[in-house]
This record gives C-alpha cells, sequence and structure tokens, in this order.
C-alpha cells in the first residue's frame, strides 16, 4: 500500500512539474492567436516583405558607386520627407526629395508634415529594383520620380497597407493612358507582374507602418 | 534483515529523487526552447522556409546605425560550408559597421556581394520622331499623303520640267531623331485592415460593411476571413471560418474561363503586348546619340570607281561620303534635327527639318508633312520656314497631328531651306 502511495506521489509530480512546460506552450500559443486577430492597423504589412535596415551605401566602395540610382520623392503639398542612412536619420524636409539610393537595397523613409493628419507619422520602406540607363552625365537629371498620392497616406493613416510599384512603360512614345499615370491593381493581381507586363518596374514603396521599428527611433 | 530494509528504503527514495530530478530538466528545456525558437523560425524569409539554414547570431560593431537585420541571401560559412544567415544582434548602445559571425567563422561580407551582383539597367526610353514607321506613307490627291503615322516624316514631290517622270510625285523619308525622356508609371494595392469586413448582417447572412455603404469595393481576395479567426468565431460561433464568405468572396475562387473569352486585366494587357513591342523594335534599332560610341580602325580605303583608282587624299581618319549620281536626278533629302538629347516631361523641344533639292533638277509642288509622336504637343504659334510655305495641321491616320508644310516656290537644283517648330513633351 505504501508503495503504491510513493508511486502515485512520483507520478503526481512528475505530472506536476512537466506541466509547466505545457502550461506555457499553450499561453504563447494563445498569444500568437491573439496577436494575428488583434493587430494594430497596418500591422498586416510587416510579415509580407521584411523592412530592411539601413547603412547599405557604407559598404559599398568607389567601384560599386555604379549601384546607386537617383530617386525623387514627392507628394501631396506640405508632406515632409526624411530617410535613414548611413549616416543617420535625415531631418525632415519639405517633399521632394532627392536622394542616390543602392539598387536592390531597401530604406525606411519617414513621412511627416501637414499633408498627414492629426500630427502623425508614417514610416515607409522604399527600394530601387533596377537602374535607369540615363545617358552620360544625365543620372541626376533622371532620377525615378516617386509620386505618393494623398489617398496612400490616408489608406495607411486609417490602417491599410499600400504597396507602389514604379515602373517605366515599355511605349515610351505614348502618354499614359491614365491621366493621373496610376492606377489600382485589380484584386489578386500582384503589383510587380503588372508593372512587368506594362514596362520595367523600377521601384517599389511600401507605406503602413506609423511607427518605427524598435530601435530605429529618429 | 533491518539494514537490508534500509537499504531498500533508501535505494527507492534515491530513485524517486532521480525521477523528480529528470522531471524538471525535462520541463525546464521545453518552457526555455519554445520561446527561443519562434523568433528564429518567423524571421527566415519564404524563400528560404524550406531549405536547411542554420542560424548564427551576429555581433554587430562599428555602426552608428543598425544594420540590416536581415539578409535576403544567405551566406556561406567559411568552417562548415553550409549556408550560414548572417542576422546581427544589435546591443544597446553599441554602434555597428560591420556583421561578423559569433562562433568564430566568417561569413562572407556583404560587400562582396554587392560588388559581385548585376544590377539590372531599365531603358533606355526614348521618344523618336521621324521617318516612315509601319505603313510607307503613299501621296494621294494633288498635295495628300496617306498612311501616316505617329513620328513620320516625309515630303512628297516631283519634278518641275519635261523629263520623262515629271508626272511621278515622289516621296522622301527623313531621318529618325530621338530623345532619351523616361516618364514613370505606377501601380497600386492597397491592403485594408480586415475590420473593414466585418460581417454586421443578421445571423447566418454575412454581409461586407463598405460593401452594403457602397462607399468603395472591398477587395475579398485572400486576407479577408483568414486574418480575422478570432474575431470571426465571437460573431457567429460555431460555424466554421470557411462556411462565411462574403458575397463579394463567392467567386473569389472562381477563375476567368479563357475558353468562353473571360480574361483577367493583366491577361488582357499581355494581349496587347505584340502591338507594342512591334512598335517598341524601330527605335530600339536605331538607339543612339550623336555621339559615337566606337570607332572601327580602318587605316585606308581604296576606290575603284569605273575602272579608276582615286587618289588618296587623308590617311589618317574621317569621314569619306561615297555618292554615285546619275545625270537627270529628281531628288529631295531631308534631314531633322532636334535640339537637345534629352527632355523631360514639362520640357520644351524644338525640331529643324533641312529639305535640299539634292538633284540636278528643279522640284515643284514640295509638301513636307511631320506626323507628331503622341508625346509631342505642337506649341501653337511656333512653326516657321524660311521659305515661303502655307502651314497647316490635320489629322493623320492613327488620330495624331500631322504638322504639314506647302512650299509655294520650286525649289531649285542645290537649293535647300528649312523649318521649325517647338513641341511639349508630356
Amino acid at each position: 500500500m505504501l508503495r503504491v502511495a510513493r508511486g502515485l506521489l512520483a507520478a503526481a509530480g512528475f505530472a506536476l512539474v512537466t506541466s509547466s512546460g505545457w502550461a506555457r506552450e499553450d499561453v504563447e500559443s494563445r498569444a500568437v492567436e491573439k496577436k494575428a486577430s488583434m493587430a494594430v492597423p497596418g500591422a498586416i504589412g510587416v510579415s509580407r516583405r521584411p523592412q530592411y535596415g539601413p547603412c547599405p551605401e557604407l559598404e559599398l566602395s568607389g567601384a560599386a558607386q555604379h549601384e546607386i540610382q537617383p530617386v525623387e520623392i514627392s507628394g501631396p503639398d506640405g508632406m515632409e520627407v526624411a530617410i535613414e542612412t548611413a549616416a543617420g536619420w535625415s531631418p525632415l524636409k519639405a517633399a521632394p526629395l532627392r536622394i542616390g539610393l543602392v539598387v536592390g537595397r531597401p530604406y525606411r523613409l519617414r513621412l511627416g508634415g501637414t499633408a498627414i493628419e492629426d500630427g502623425q507619422e508614417l514610416f515607409p520602406s522604399i527600394c530601387v529594383c533596377a537602374k535607369l540607363a540615363t545617358p552620360a552625365g544625365t543620372a541626376w537629371r533622371f532620377p525615378v520620380e516617386i509620386q505618393i498620392d494623398p489617398s496612400d497616406i490616408s489608406e495607411a493613416i486609417n490602417g491599410g497597407h499600400v504597396q507602389r510599384v514604379i515602373y517605366a512603360p515599355h511605349d515610351c512614345g505614348r502618354p499614359d493612358i491614365m491621366p493621373a499615370s496610376w492606377f489600382d491593381a485589380s484584386p489578386g493581381d500582384d503589383c510587380f507582374e503588372v508593372a512587368a507586363t506594362l514596362g520595367d518596374p523600377l521601384a517599389e514603396i511600401l507605406i503602413g507602418n506609423r511607427l518605427p521599428a524598435p530601435g530605429v527611433v529618429p | 534483515m533491518k539494514n537490508a530494509r534500509s537499504d531498500r528504503q533508501r535505494s527507492r527514495w534515491l530513485r524517486a529523487v532521480v525521477i523528480i530530478t529528470a522531471a524538471i530538466i525535462l520541463a525546464s528545456c521545453r518552457s526555455l526552447t519554445t520561446p527561443l525558437s519562434l523568433p528564429a523560425v518567423s524571421l527566415l524569409p519564404a524563400a528560404m522556409g524550406p531549405n536547411r539554414v542554420d542560424e548564427i547570431a551576429v555581433q554587430v560593431v562599428g555602426c552608428e546605425q543598425p544594420c540590416p537585420p536581415l539578409l535576403r541571401q544567405p551566406l556561406h560559412s567559411q568552417t562548415s560550408g553550409r549556408p550560414v544567415l548572417c542576422r546581427p544582434l544589435l546591443q544597446d548602445n553599441q554602434p555597428c559597421r560591420s556583421c561578423q559571425p559569433t562562433d568564430g567563422s566568417a561569413c562572407q561580407s556583404a560587400t562582396g556581394m554587392l560588388l559581385a551582383r548585376e544590377i539590372p539597367v531599365a531603358g533606355p526610353y526614348l521618344v523618336c520622331d521621324g521617318g516612315d514607321c509601319l505603313a510607307l506613307a503613299q501621296p494621294t490627291g494633288a498635295s495628300g499623303l496617306k498612311n501616316l503615322h505617329a513620328g513620320d516624316t516625309v515630303a512628297r514631290y516631283h519634278a518641275d520640267d519635261f523629263g520623262p517622270d515629271v508626272h511621278d510625285v515622289k516621296v522622301a523619308i527623313s531621318n529618325r531623331a530621338c530623345v532619351y525622356a523616361p516618364r514613370f508609371a505606377s501601380v497600386r494595392h492597397i491592403t485594408r485592415p480586415h475590420e473593414e469586413a466585418a460581417p454586421v448582417g443578421i445571423k447566418g447572412l454575412s454581409l461586407d460593411t463598405v460593401t452594403e455603404l457602397g462607399v468603395r469595393r472591398q477587395p475579398v481576395w485572400g486576407s479577408t476571413q483568414r486574418i480575422a479567426p478570432e474575431a470571426a468565431r465571437k460573431a457567429l460561433p460555431g460555424v466554421a471560418i470557411e462556411e462565411r464568405l462574403s458575397p463579394m468572396a463567392v467567386d473569389q475562387n472562381a477563375f476567368p474561363k479563357e475558353a468562353s473569352g473571360e480574361n483577367r486585366a493583366v491577361a488582357r494587357v499581355a494581349d496587347e503586348r505584340p502591338m507594342l513591342t512591334k512598335r517598341k523594335q524601330s527605335p530600339l534599332l536605331q538607339v543612339g546619340f550623336e555621339v559615337p560610341m566606337a570607332w572601327t580602325c580602318v587605316r585606308g580605303a581604296q576606290v575603284i570607281v569605273m575602272g579608276r583608282t582615286a587618289e588618296v587624299i587623308a590617311a589618317d581618319r574621317g569621314t569619306a561620303t561615297l555618292r554615285i549620281e546619275e545625270q537627270g536626278r529628281a531628288e529631295l533629302t531631308l534631314c531633322k534635327q532636334v535640339g537637345s538629347d534629352t527632355a523631360r516631361i514639362g520640357e520644351e523641344l524644338d525640331f529643324t527639318i533641312y529639305l535640299l533639292n539634292s538633284g540636278d533638277r528643279p522640284l515643284r509642288d514640295v509638301v513636307l508633312v511631320d506626323a507628331l509622336p503622341a508625346r509631342l504637343e505642337l506649341i501653337p504659334q511656333s512653326a516657321a520656314a524660311n521659305l515661303s510655305a502655307e502651314f497647316s495641321t490635320e489629322k493623320g491616320d492613327d488620330g495624331s497631328v500631322v504638322l504639314k508644310w506647302r512650299f509655294e516656290s520650286p525649289l531649285a537644283a542645290g537649293e535647300g531651306g528649312f523649318v521649325r517648330f517647338r513641341t511639349l513633351v508630356h
């Protein structure tokens, strides 16, 4: 009888101690589920594409300067733009912002100013996909023009995740069929696929983050 | 007897202690490893998921700003040769400059990757005017030309004497002048938060809030239901999520039937590509600015015409033009020049078309036409000519704006002139 009681006592102790691990795992799984269903607005895009960090041009030598493509970021009146580079966050300046970016390397942006309601800020990421074949000496005369529409900002402020792919149309001799030179992709269509059908994708901008990444507060 | 019993009891307690200790160790392993392994898995890009990639924490030193938190391509460890994912381990108040693994092995530096990779180059994007693309222009009527398309620059004329071909109307074609003028467009996609698509209808009938209000169309692909499992369960307990798709989601899996002519937007656009490609070919074949890209190294040339050898007048370098001229030619030469090699949208471009009677007979009824490309808009009152000519504009066969100069006086042999006009780049 005493042996049975000791055996039961040992089994109970085993179950008690091991259940602590299960409990933690269970709590964490529920936390993940809760996070998935109650994520803050704008968090959808976080899992879509990794938000890369800055300072890629720091690793460039002089021979790699050809990888830099000038871009010009413009937006509605009152919008201010800052970018995080190897030198840190640039001060917020009124758009348009013209800067050279390394092709294929994403950068963080910071949008502020009176164009965004209630003094809020957005932290988009931008990546240049290709370099323009400009005539010699005219690279800065022809930057990739990235136009942020006012509706992009309002959608991001309201919790949406905006993906905009800038491309150069194949048929350069014709004016754009769209008066605003941009359009919304159909539901289910990939922006890159549509852009590659119509031209050469040059850059991508993702707008949705309303908070900077941890540790990179400007 | 007593000693044997006490030994047995001692061994039982010893066994119990061993069992409890093992249980504690086992439980601690389960509870500690779980949270550490979760972010490591979630940080891997989707492209690396199926592959086995060893993750090594990387100490980052010397940079004032953090390095990229995750490099897109797996690097290779120099010690093991296996793919290694270099991830910087940021520390508080610790500047970082380069990525170095902490386990003693060395990752290939990102600099090497940057230098080794190929940079995709797009373009050049040219706006060309001149030549005679698509169908050849043909004279029609007393002073007309048909088959005029955007970019065509041609002239019609005929000899002004009593030769045998005096009634033959000829067409001269100009060269093609190209300008680097890129333009940009964009495609946008918005993923809206799932809260907008929460059902508000009566139980059993799910309605899309935005659709019901008719404010704007709510995209239903992919994310409408799956992102909010908990909210969906609360809204309609007991019913599987898959069974309560919104009304607009009914056909989200119904792909268009290509056999019956249904195409998606991309497919419709793709159908237009052959036509676009055809139009794209002509300018690209004549890419080039006025600066030659390469010189040939021909040191000398010997020309024999009618059995006679020409004397060598230059042996260094230069350009030689050999013209074999017949007597009694009625010929008009057109040369088009553009004021700049590059243009941005909104800038002005000026064009000059020179015409020269390069034959030895006078020409009359000379009509010069230029069908402007769609991206060029004529600036009013900018057309001018140094010869007396009647200027007018009309529509081309493809709707393009056609500039037309009808010269009033005949062109004597060797006589020339020019016309000029300015355009706005769109």
